[in-house]
């Protein structure tokens, strides 16, 4: 998705990510070393949403717009508010490097760990950036990706 | 307009299904060529990519009616087009609005 990952376009190395404590230590054995990294929710991350209730029924409808009332008939139940969109299994994750990686390789992160805004789009469409390039330095991973420039966009 | 990022859907605002916009080709806005303001033009498909940032929903019904396999381009961040949220994406038989 726009918004959450782009295709490894330049057909980089890819770096996987183990988001378990059992995954991260098979990774081990099979001789990667996990880097292992917080899972840390970023503030800045959200998408919107507001719950409206028909008034006879009970039944509830979804809204991502705040620019509409509710329809006849219905009331706001929950107003447009910001929330957190994403679940992860545990509050650590590792990236496996492989040990042949070269200082100063670029890389595709599959499941990126760091919680970056991929677009900030409107109405309260701040989505995470699911995957990106980035460049192995003194035994960390700089992130490639400027959300001005590459933030993704649909077409088709 | 309102799109699902999960599917890349495109709907009107009032829910209407318009289009899926997945370019199998994986092509980005500025890997196109200007052809003239809001279109871009593709050099592997030969077809022209409309921006749809100034676009009413009524403009892009003609224009899909014209053209089922036009193609579009929706950026999140273009004050015409709302982002269903996650709490609204692909649940079968959920409402909307």
């Amino acid at each position: 998705m726009p918004g959450k990952s782009s295709p490894n376009r330049n057909h980089l190395r890819v770096i996987k990510t183990a988001r378990t404590l059992k995954k991260i230590n098979a990774a081990a054995q099979e001789g990667f070393w996990p880097l292992v990294k917080p899972v840390t929710p970023s503030p800045d991350i959200h998408h919107m949403v507001g719950v409206f209730q028909n008034t006879t029924t009970g039944e509830i409808v979804l809204s991502g717009d705040c620019r509409y009332p509710p329809d006849e008939g219905y009331q706001c139940v929950v107003p447009h508010t910001d929330y957190y969109p994403y679940h992860f299994p545990q509050p650590y994750a590792a990236y496996l490097i492989p040990d042949d990686l070269k200082e100063g390789e670029q890389v595709w992160l599959e499941d990126l760990i760091e919680d970056i805004v991929a677009v900030f789009g409107n109405q309260g469409y701040h989505p995470r950036l699911q995957s990106c390039e980035a460049v192995w330095e003194n035994g960390d991973f700089r992130i490639l990706f400027d959300p001005d420039k590459d933030a993704p966009v649909f077409i088709g | 307009m309102k799109i699902d990022p999960t599917n890349a859907a495109l709907y009107t605002d009032s829910g209407i299904f318009l289009k899926i916009l997945k370019c199998p080709l994986h092509k980005t806005w500025d890997s196109l060529g200007i052809t003239g303001p809001g279109v871009r033009h593709c050099d592997s498909c030969e077809r022209q990519v409309h921006d749809t940032s100034t676009l009413r929903d009524e403009d892009l019904q003609s224009m899909i009616r014209k053209d089922p396999n036009i193609c579009l381009m929706v950026s999140p961040r273009q004050s015409n087009c709302t982002i269903l949220p996650a709490a609204m994406q692909n649940r079968k038989g959920s409402s909307h609005r």
